[in-house]
């Protein structure tokens, strides 16, 4: 891809992304082939504030783990009430950085 | 991987371990009105899926089984997972195996089917509408 594509891509969906994996992104972006970047634009990568705002709102029943692909980790959280509260409270600060993580594992495939 | 995988067994024995201590709280507790940890409820004035499910705990305790399950069903595979998963992860941490974690990820993906998905949430709606309507 060329540099002012990987800029595009980045200025878009670098929300979605650790600030730390950027970089990494950005380098194996400007490597990839130019096949992938159709599958690239069809990705869809799941909003870590909207995620903040389900984990604030039903966090305590576990649909943000259901919502991120954690369905173990959200039944557990679904039948211990939020694991006491106290799981549901941690979450509110963990959530949005899982969901970085769940999107950079979605986009790794494309990248190596 | 492997990071996830001692994170998944530090994390399951943590949740087990406050399990166990809420458990004995609860137990132990002398007041008539003991704290409920439900934010749901506390909120909505409904009990949520889960609630009950320490009495359920201790019912079962003291041999209710049918006191147990009026109270909420769910309390009766959280007794199993709380008797079973000490035992399974002594047997994979001794073993040096991982057959927990390779079980959990099975069961997800299992879970992620649309039919079993579309089946556990009726199961666990029913659930509630029974702990609503008890």
């Amino acid at each position: 891809m060329d540099e002012n594509q990987v800029d595009i891509f980045l200025m878009t969906k670098g929300k979605y992304f650790r600030d730390y994996h950027l970089m990494e992104i950005r380098d194996r972006l400007k490597s990839m082939d130019d096949s992938k970047k159709g599958l690239l634009q069809t990705l869809q990568f799941k909003d870590p504030t909207i995620m903040l705002i389900v984990s604030l709102l039903v966090g305590y029943l576990g649909i943000d783990r259901f919502m991120i692909g954690d369905t173990g980790l959200g039944v557990l959280k679904l039948i211990t009430c939020g694991g006491l509260g106290i799981w549901a409270i941690v979450d509110w600060f963990l959530i949005m950085g899982l969901t970085k993580d769940k999107n950079m594992e979605k986009l790794k495939p494309f990248l190596y | 991987m492997v990071s996830n995988r001692k994170r998944f067994y530090a994390f399951i024995i943590l949740a087990g371990l406050a399990g166990y201590a809420w458990l004995i709280i609860s137990l132990t507790s002398q007041t008539t009105q003991p704290f409920k940890p439900c934010i749901f409820s506390h909120i909505t004035s409904v009990p949520c899926p889960s609630c009950g499910t320490t009495t359920s705990l201790i019912s079962l305790m003291g041999g209710g089984l049918q006191e147990a399950i009026h109270l909420n069903p769910l309390g009766i595979p959280i007794a199993m997972g709380l008797l079973i998963l000490p035992l399974w992860i002594t047997f994979d941490l001794i073993g040096r195996r991982q057959t927990l974690y390779v079980s959990f990820k099975r069961a997800e993906s299992v879970l992620k089917r649309p039919a079993v998905a579309i089946a556990a949430i009726a199961l666990f709606v029913a659930n509630w509408l029974w702990v609503l309507f008890n």
